[in-house]
C-alpha cells in the first residue's frame, strides 16, 4: 500500500516537471524570427488574404500562451496536431518511429551491461592489477570518444574496411525484411552509442564494487568460508547495484541526446532523426510531439528507476 | 580553516602552505601533470603554429588538384574546394576549445549566482531555482540546443552561448549543496552576528569555500560543450563554413567517399578532439585529488 501511495505521489511531482519542459520547448520555439508560414507557404503567388486566412485557421495570429494553452488542451484529449513538413498526424509519425529508438537505446544499454560489469567487478577484485589498468583505459578512452567520431570509426573499420556490417538504415534495400537482417543493421549504431556509456559504467562499478568488498559482511563471508564467485555475486554484486541504479537513471537523458546524432549517423529511422528532420523543417507540432514523448520517457524512466532502489534496497522505506 | 589566524603574516603562511600541499599532491597525479603538458603543447600548436607558418585556411589552391592527398605543401592534403587542411585543421581547433572554454565560463557565470541564491535564501527562490534545474537535467540538453539553435540560426556565438546557458543546472547544483552546509557553519554565522550584508555573506564568505568543487565542475563542464559543439557542427547545425571547426571538418566524412578514401581529412580532428577530452578528464581528476583537503597521502 506504502509503496502504491508512493508511485501516485512521484507521479504528481512529475506533472509540473513534464508541463515545464512543454512550455520550455513550446516557448523556445516560437522565438523563431521566421513564421512556419513562410515554409508552408512556398508558393510565392500566394496572397496577403490567403496568408492571413491560414495564418487564423493554425491559430499563429493569437499570443503565444494562447497558443501553448489550445496545444495542452488538444494534447489532454490525446491529439498531437498535424505536421507542417508531412502533413500527416504527428501521433501516427512518431508511433512508427519510437520503436526503432526503444530497441536501439535498449540495445545499446545492453551491450553495455554486458561489457562493463565484468570489466568493473574484475578491476574491483583485483585492483592495481593488469586488468584493472586494461579496463581503466576502456574507461578512460570511452568517457572521452565523442560518438560521431566513434560512428565515422567503426563505419571505416567495420563496414569500409572489411565490409562486415552494414552502415546505414534498419534493413537493406532488396525489400525482403528479416530479423537477421534486422540485428545485422543494428550491431554498428548500438556499438557505437553504447562506447561513452561503457567507459562511464566501468568507473562506476568499479568504485561502488570496491567499497562494497570492504564491508564487514563480506569478510564474513569470506570467513565463514564460502567460495569467492558466490561471495562476489550474492553477497557483493547485490550490493554495488543500489548505486548503479541510480546511475541508469542519471544516463537516460543522455542516451535520448546520444540517438539523436546517432541516429542521423546511421539514417536509423528513429525518433532522434525525426527530430533533426523536424528541426530543420520548423515542424513544430512535429517537434512538440517528439519533446511531449521524449519527456514522458524520461520521467517514466526515472520513476521504474526509483522503484527499482525499492526493490533491490530493502532499508529504504517511503 | 582552523588556522585562520589574525596576524596578516601568519594567514598568508596558512595560505602558502595550502597552495604548497594542493601543488604537491596535484604533481603526484601524473597523468594529470601529462595532461596539462598536452593541453599547453596543443594550445601552442592551434594559437600559434597557423602564425609561425602564416597558414591561410580559408583561400583554395589552384595549382594543386582539389580534394589532394598529403604533400610536402599540404600536409594534409587539400579539401574539395582546395583549401589546406591542416591550415583549417589547427584554425579548427581554435574554435572548438574557444567555444568549449567560454561556454564554460558562460554555465559557470548563470549557476553559480542562482545556486549561491537558492541556498542561501531557502524557500520559494529555492524550490523555483531547483526545480527548474531538475528540469532541465532530465530532460536530453542536446534536443535543446538543437531546438535553440534552429531558432537562433547556427553561429560561432550562437553555439557559445546557448551550450553555456544550458550548462548551468551542473554549476548550480554543485554549488547549492556546498552553500547549504556553509550557510550553517559558524563563520557564517558570525559574519552575520557582526552585521555583515547578505550579499558580502555571500560573495566573501561563502563564495570562496566552493572554489575547488565549482573548479572541477568546470573542467568537466569544458569537457562537455566541446564535444556538445563538435556534434552540432558535425550535424552541420554548428559552426558555418568557412569558419572551420573540429566538428564540422568531420561533417565532410559523412560523405562515404570522403570517408572511404581520405582518412587523413577526418582521422586527425577526431583523434584531437579524442586527446583533448582525455586530457582535460585527467586534469579534473588531477584537480579533485589535489584540492581535497581530506585525502593523506
Amino acid at each position: 500500500m506504502n509503496r502504491f501511495r508512493y508511485i501516485i505521489k512521484r507521479l504528481l511531482i512529475a506533472i509540473p516537471t513534464f508541463l515545464g519542459i512543454t512550455i520550455l520547448v513550446y516557448f523556445l520555439s516560437s522565438l523563431t524570427p521566421s513564421s512556419p508560414l513562410e515554409i508552408l507557404f512556398n508558393d510565392p503567388m500566394a496572397t496577403r488574404e490567403q496568408m492571413a486566412a491560414m495564418e487564423k485557421a493554425l491559430g499563429l495570429d493569437q499570443p503565444v500562451y494562447v497558443q501553448y494553452l489550445r496545444w495542452v488542451r488538444s494534447l489532454l484529449a490525446g491529439n498531437l496536431g498535424t505536421s507542417y513538413r508531412t502533413g500527416l498526424p504527428v501521433a501516427g509519425m512518431i508511433a512508427e518511429r519510437i520503436g526503432p529508438t526503444l530497441i536501439l537505446t535498449g540495445s545499446a544499454m545492453a551491450i553495455t551491461i554486458v561489457i562493463s560489469l565484468p570489466l568493473g567487478i574484475m578491476a574491483a577484485y583485483k585492483p592495481y592489477s593488469g586488468w584493472d589498468y586494461i579496463s581503466s583505459g576502456i574507461s578512460f578512452v570511452g568517457a572521452a570518444m565523442p560518438n560521431f567520431f566513434a560512428a565515422l570509426v567503426f563505419i571505416y573499420i567495420f563496414n569500409v574496411k572489411t565490409g562486415l556490417f552494414p552502415s546505414s538504415g534498419m534493413y537493406d534495400s532488396s525489400g525482403v525484411r528479416t530479423w537477421g537482417m534486422f540485428f545485422h543493421h543494428l550491431v554498428l549504431p548500438s556499438g557505437v552509442l553504447a562506447i561513452q556509456l561503457i567507459g562511464s559504467l566501468i568507473r562506476q562499478c568499479r568504485g561502488s564494487m570496491m567499497e562494497v568488498l570492504q564491508s564487514d559482511y563480506v569478510r564474513t563471508a569470506r570467513a565463514k568460508g564460502l567460495l569467492e564467485p558466490p561471495v562476489l555475486i550474492r553477497h557483493a554484486l547485490r550490493n554495488a547495484w543500489i548505486p548503479l541504479v541510480s546511475w541508469f537513471g542519471m544516463q537516460i537523458p543522455f542516451l535520448i541526446g546520444g540517438a539523436v546524432v546517432t541516429e542521423q549517423i546511421f539514417g536509423w529511422p528513429g525518433l532522434g532523426s525525426l527530430m533533426v528532420q523536424s528541426i530543420n523543417a520548423r515542424d513544430y507540432p512535429a517537434i512538440m510531439g517528439i519533446t511531449v514523448v521524449i519527456a514522458i520517457v524520461v520521467l517514466v524512466g526515472n520513476l521504474v528507476v526509483d522503484l527499482m532502489y525499492n526493490l533491490l534496497d530493502p532499508r529504504i522505506r517511503y | 580553516m582552523a588556522n585562520a589566524t589574525v596576524s596578516r603574516n601568519g594567514k598568508e603562511i596558512a595560505a602558502n602552505s595550502y597552495m604548497r600541499d594542493v601543488i604537491r599532491r596535484f604533481s603526484k597525479h601524473k597523468l594529470a601533470i601529462i595532461s596539462l603538458v598536452v593541453l599547453a603543447v596543443e594550445i601552442f600548436l592551434v594559437a600559434g603554429l597557423p602564425v609561425i607558418l602564416k597558414l591561410d585556411p580559408y583561400t583554395s589552391d589552384y595549382d594543386t588538384y582539389f580534394g589532394a592527398g598529403p604533400s610536402a605543401l599540404h600536409w594534409l592534403g587539400t579539401d574539395d574546394i582546395g583549401r589546406d587542411n591542416f591550415a583549417r585543421f589547427l584554425y579548427g581547433g581554435r574554435v572548438s576549445l574557444q567555444v568549449g572554454i567560454i561556454s564554460a565560463v558562460i554555465s559557470l557565470a548563470v549557476g553559480v549566482p542562482l545556486g549561491l541564491v537558492a541556498g542561501y535564501y531557502r524557500g520559494i527562490i529555492e524550490t523555483i531555482i531547483m526545480r527548474l534545474a531538475d528540469i532541465f537535467m532530465s530532460f536530453p540538453s542536446m534536443v535543446l540546443i538543437l531546438v535553440l539553435v534552429s531558432v537562433l540560426g547556427p553561429s560561432v556565438a550562437t553555439v557559445t552561448v546557448v551550450i553555456g546557458i544550458l550548462g548551468w543546472p551542473r554549476f548550480a547544483r554543485t554549488i547549492y549543496g556546498n552553500v547549504l552546509s556553509a550557510r550553517e557553519s559558524e563563520y557564517v554565522e558570525a559574519a552575520k552576528a557582526i552585521g555583515t550584508k547578505d550579499g558580502a555573506v555571500m560573495t566573501k564568505y561563502i563564495l570562496p569555500n566552493t572554489f575547488a568543487p565549482v573548479l572541477i565542475a568546470f573542467t568537466f563542464r569544458a569537457a562537455q560543450a566541446i564535444i556538445t559543439e563538435s556534434s552540432l557542427s558535425f550535424l552541420g547545425m554548428g559552426v558555418q563554413a568557412p569558419m572551420a571547426s573540429w566538428g564540422n571538418i568531420l561533417y565532410q566524412a559523412q560523405s562515404i567517399s570522403v570517408l572511404a578514401t581520405r582518412p587523413w581529412l577526418w582521422m586527425p580532428p577526431g583523434i584531437a578532439l579524442l586527446i583533448t577530452i582525455l586530457c582535460i578528464n585527467f586534469l579534473g581528476d588531477g584537480i579533485r585529488d589535489a584540492l581535497d583537503t581530506k585525502m593523506v597521502i
